[in-house]
């Protein structure tokens, strides 16, 4: 960020000497002097050298026109503005010197920056951040944002108009620089608008042209009065006085609709219904003759019929014979007596061999089988019984000869008295009892065996029943069949269909060699084709109302002459219409024709093209009215927080606690915006300061504006502000807060700014003096003022 | 320097009268705030002037009394009376006593009993933090300047154009170039 270090002044405003000021310590710079000690041409030198202009002198004036004022009257050389900046990260040193042209040095002068020359566009690189250098101007916007002056307070709040104040505030924040749209929209429209231009010119002359062909083309060798004599004159050589119709058509219309080919559209369509017809009478005269020709082979063609109907006749006697004799073979293979009786005795042979293979089957049942396994758990059993049995006797004589031993007659456990004698009784009725269970399962096992012995003697029965009545039936049936063949009947009808059998085969034969199939299939289509012949023959008279065929050669007589005459009348049209397309092609083939068509065709082209620039032209002056707009709009919405602050400064410094609050409302009274100043009180009252405030209350509406826009500076890279007497008319009380305000704007912000001041009373200087003495006051003192310049005696305090 | 935690104290005993005058002072580097809660209206008027008078007679007359305790003469020329009242007070007033210009800067300021004594200079300029404001970065680049232009266009070949990045430094043979692609896309159409 940069600092004022240095500045080199000559022959630039009221300075003539060289001056040379260094302020590389300073972090405020007081200026004192009275008026016209060269305090204002400090701050121009400061205006000029960064911007290459002065604010107060921007405004056209014819006067300042013919008018040397930045050079200095006394000096000999140009004027010269050196400015050295330091803090940034590398020295930076903007040079101006002023130049003569057109008789008035009120110009950008010579620039340099660090000592080489440079185009203004230069300075942005220099002194606005890289991501803000698309958005600023810096000439623009370094009033009010680094610099203010009496002249821009009484502007910003008297001086300018709505607009204009909207203008500055668009600079402050970046957006004005977008006008540069408006002015690339202009260009846009304005090449457009001479495209479009060239195009109109071109239509006009192509609509010129046409009209001359017009009339050229009505003057043709071939006009379309001339073409009406040719057709005149087409029309006395054609006799068509069936015609006449069509003629009178021909001739009462204009040439024009003629060649537009409605009437030849019409002639063309009757003409082709007259062939149309004529072609069907051709037919239906065709077709006459044919059935004529075809009526006497009629009779041929009967006789023919009834012969193939007959051989047909013969035919389906045939179909019915060989049917019989299938019927005839099948009977014979299923019914005939020797041939089934043999059947059936082989039968009845294999069935008793079923038989004997049935009954051996039964031997090795698994019926015997288990017979044999159940026998077998039967001796286990009984086997098991015995040895049980056993065991009880021996464990029964054991105990016996134990208790005989050692005679016990109470119970080791229970204590009771032991009755030996009912013990041994009981004893012996259970051993008995085992005896009889035995013996129950011997006769069970002798009933099961009888059991299983009925069992198989059911089984062999069922089983031969079974076989037996299967017999029975294909036995009964067989016999039945047999009945129903009476044999005497059998043998005879036998011996009649081998006889028919053997003539039809013969028949057969001789109708196979006569290839009779495919006769028969030709025959059959033929009679088809006569009778459809026959039928449409009888339609045929139906039509034409013929009741016989002698009528049929008188109306093929009128039919005939009425067509001839029509084929004339088809001929004569036809050279006529060939005539009448010569004479069209003749007259399209004309070059003034050909052209008159491609004027057309280019004129169409042109117009569309003019319609589609008029369209870009609407749209592109539409946009251009926008910009301003959009910049407005941008903005008062950019505009909010930096009224937010100069609210808060503005309260700070309060000259005027009856209206505390301090805004602006933008209007769209001008499509660039309008700003209009408000201030308010807690009752929401307001008025404009513009036309209600003294002179210091508006230096101090100014002033917090001022502040809040060099505090939110964040574009910038130059950090020095300049305030060119900004006490001016303000009361003690108001330098006090004004003092404070800066005090406030000092230590709030991390890299505060380097302030310039400068103030024509020397109270007031004094005061500043004390009250920044915590600061790096560096003290510029107006001392006097000659033809070298300033006298400017510099301190620190 | 402008943090009211930075202020210290004055630490001195002066003569009893005196002492009922003010309430506190407080001090730093380049200040002195000399503080008076005054609770009744009519005892305003009076107070006023004798403290007037004391920091006439003590702060501005007395080199050695300031050399001793603030170290720096010029501290005479940052001297704020500030009267704390208990009671409402008409606009008139307030500006008659902010507005005199006698002895010192005078400040009134209504007594709030949840503040501390100290704590009621937060309310003068002097010790008041930049407001929370909204960040400013507002300056809209050309991209979202062109994004809000274009929705005034349906035309989508002047939207195209505009959005290209170099839109704002195309020369005129440039735009003329753009015409005549322009023109043809437009005959293809009306084909």
């Amino acid at each position: 960020m940069y600092r004022l270090a240095e500045m080199k002044v000559k022959n630039f405003r009221g300075f003539q000497k060289e001056q040379s000021l260094d302020f590389s310590k300073a972090d405020l710079v007081l200026l004192v002097g009275n008026n016209g000690y060269g305090k204002t041409s400090f701050f121009d030198a400061v205006q000029w050298g960064l911007t290459g202009t002065i604010k107060r002198y921007d405004q056209p004036d014819r006067e300042k026109n013919s008018e040397i004022f930045l050079r200095n009257h006394f000096g000999s050389t140009a004027g010269q503005v050196n400015l050295q900046f330091a803090g940034g990260t590398s020295p930076l040193t903007i040079s101006r010197e002023t130049e003569s042209r057109y008789g008035n040095d009120y110009n950008d002068g010579k620039l340099k920056i660090n000592g080489e020359s440079a185009a203004e566009a230069e300075l942005k690189k220099h002194l606005i951040k890289a991501n803000h250098q698309a958005d600023f101007d810096f000439a623009r916007s370094f009033n009010f944002s680094h610099l203010l002056s009496q002249e821009l307070i009484n502007d910003f709040v008297r001086g300018s108009k709505g607009k204009d104040r909207y203008s500055l505030l668009s600079n402050l924040v970046g957006l004005k620089n977008y006008q540069t749209f408006t002015e690339q929209l202009k260009i846009m429209k304005n090449i457009c608008k001479e495209k479009q231009s060239k195009i109109s010119n071109k239509i006009t002359r192509l609509e010129k042209e046409e009209i001359t062909l017009k009339e050229k083309t009505n003057t043709l060798a071939l006009s379309e009065l001339k073409l009406s004599t040719k057709f005149k004159a087409i029309q006395l050589k054609m006799n068509l006085s069936n015609l006449v119709n069509y003629d009178q058509k021909l001739y009462s219309g204009s040439l024009e609709d003629f060649l537009k080919e409605k009437k030849l559209q019409i002639l063309q369509q009757q003409k082709e219904q007259e062939i149309e017809k004529l072609h069907k009478i051709a037919q239906q005269q065709e077709e006459l003759n044919s059935l004529e020709k075809q009526s006497a082979q009629l009779p041929v063609w009967r006789e023919e019929l009834n012969h193939k109907q007959k051989k047909l006749q013969q035919l389906h006697e045939l179909s019915q014979v060989q049917q019989l004799l299938e019927k005839y073979n099948f009977i014979t293979a299923n019914y005939y007596t020797p041939v089934k009786l043999t059947s059936l005795k082989e039968k009845i042979t294999l069935l008793s061999k079923k038989l004997t293979e049935i009954n051996a089957s039964f031997d090795s049942d698994d019926l015997k089988a288990e017979h044999y396994l159940l026998e077998k758990e039967f001796k286990k059993i009984e086997k098991m019984i015995n040895q049980v049995q056993q065991l009880k006797n021996r464990i029964l004589s054991d105990v016996r000869d134990y208790l005989d031993k050692n005679p016990l007659d109470y119970c080791p456990v229970c204590l009771n008295e032991i009755d030996w004698t009912a013990l041994r009784v009981d004893l012996t009725e259970r051993i008995k009892d085992d005896q009889q269970l035995n013996t129950d399962l011997f006769s069970e096992r002798e009933k099961l065996q009888q059991q299983l012995a009925l069992l198989e003697e059911y089984f062999d029965k069922q089983e031969k029943q079974q076989q037996l009545q299967q017999f029975l039936t294909k036995h009964n049936r067989a016999a039945e069949m047999i009945a129903q063949l009476d044999l005497v009947q059998s043998e005879k009808l036998l011996e009649n269909l081998k006889e028919k059998q053997e003539k039809l085969a013969k028949q057969l034969m001789e109708y196979e060699n006569n290839d009779f199939e495919k006769e028969t299939t030709v025959v059959r289509g033929e009679i088809a084709q006569i009778k459809q012949q026959i039928d449409q023959f009888k339609e045929k008279l139906a039509d034409f109302e013929i009741e016989k065929v002698e009528e049929l050669k008188e109306l093929y007589q009128q039919k005939t002459e009425q067509f001839n005459h029509s084929k004339l009348v088809v001929n004569d049209l036809a050279e006529k219409e060939t005539a009448l397309q010569k004479i069209i092609e003749q007259y399209q083939n004309q070059q003034d024709y050909k052209k008159l068509l491609q004027v057309r065709d280019n004129l169409n082209k042109s117009k569309q093209q003019a319609d589609y620039y008029q369209s870009k032209i609407n749209e592109l002056a539409n946009l251009e009215k926008k910009v301003p707009e959009v910049i407005n709009q941008l903005t008062e919405k950019t505009l909010e927080p930096y009224q937010e602050l100069a609210n808060f400064i503005y309260q700070k410094i309060n000259p005027q606690p009856l209206f505390p609050k301090l805004g602006w409302e933008r209007t769209s009274q001008y499509a660039k915006g309008n700003l209009i100043l408000k201030m308010k009180n807690e009752q929401g009252l307001t008025i404009n300061p513009s036309f209600v405030y003294s002179s210091a209350q508006v230096n101090i509406v100014v002033l917090a504006f001022f502040f809040s826009f060099v505090v939110q500076n964040n574009w910038s890279k130059l950090q020095t502000v300049f305030l060119d007497d900004p006490v001016q008319n303000m009361d003690d009380l108001n330098i006090f807060a004004f003092v404070d305000v800066i005090r406030w704007v000092y230590y709030n912000l991390p890299q505060p700014p380097q302030f310039f001041i400068s103030t024509h009373d020397r109270k007031i200087a004094a005061f500043l003096q004390k009250k920044f003495r915590k600061l790096n006051l560096q003290v510029l003192e107006f001392t006097g003022f000659d033809e070298e310049g300033p006298v400017i005696n510099t301190h620190y305090c | 320097m402008n943090r009211l935690a930075d202020l210290k104290k004055l630490d001195y005993k002066f003569p009893e009268q005196i002492e009922n005058l003010f309430s506190a002072i407080y001090y730093n580097d380049y200040a002195i705030f000399v503080l008076a809660r005054i609770e009744a209206c009519d005892q305003l008027t009076d107070q006023r002037e004798q403290l007037e008078n004391f920091i006439g007679g003590y702060f501005q007359n007395k080199t050695n009394f300031i050399k001793q305790h603030f170290n720096d003469l010029d501290i005479i020329w940052d001297i704020y009376l500030i009267l704390i009242i208990d009671f409402p007070i008409d606009l008139k007033k307030r500006l008659e006593i902010e507005n005199d210009r006698f002895i010192c800067k005078k400040i009134v300021i209504n007594y709030e009993p949840e503040l501390s004594l100290k704590e009621h200079l937060s309310k003068i300029t002097l010790f008041q933090p930049k407001p929370k404001l909204p960040q400013i970065n507002q300056h809209l680049n050309e991209t979202a300047f062109k994004k809000e232009l274009i929705k005034f266009t349906p035309d989508q070949q002047l939207k195209n154009f505009i959005k290209q990045d170099n839109f704002l430094f195309l020369k005129p043979e440039e735009i003329d170039q753009v015409w005549q692609e322009w023109l043809k896309e437009g005959k293809e159409c009306t084909d």
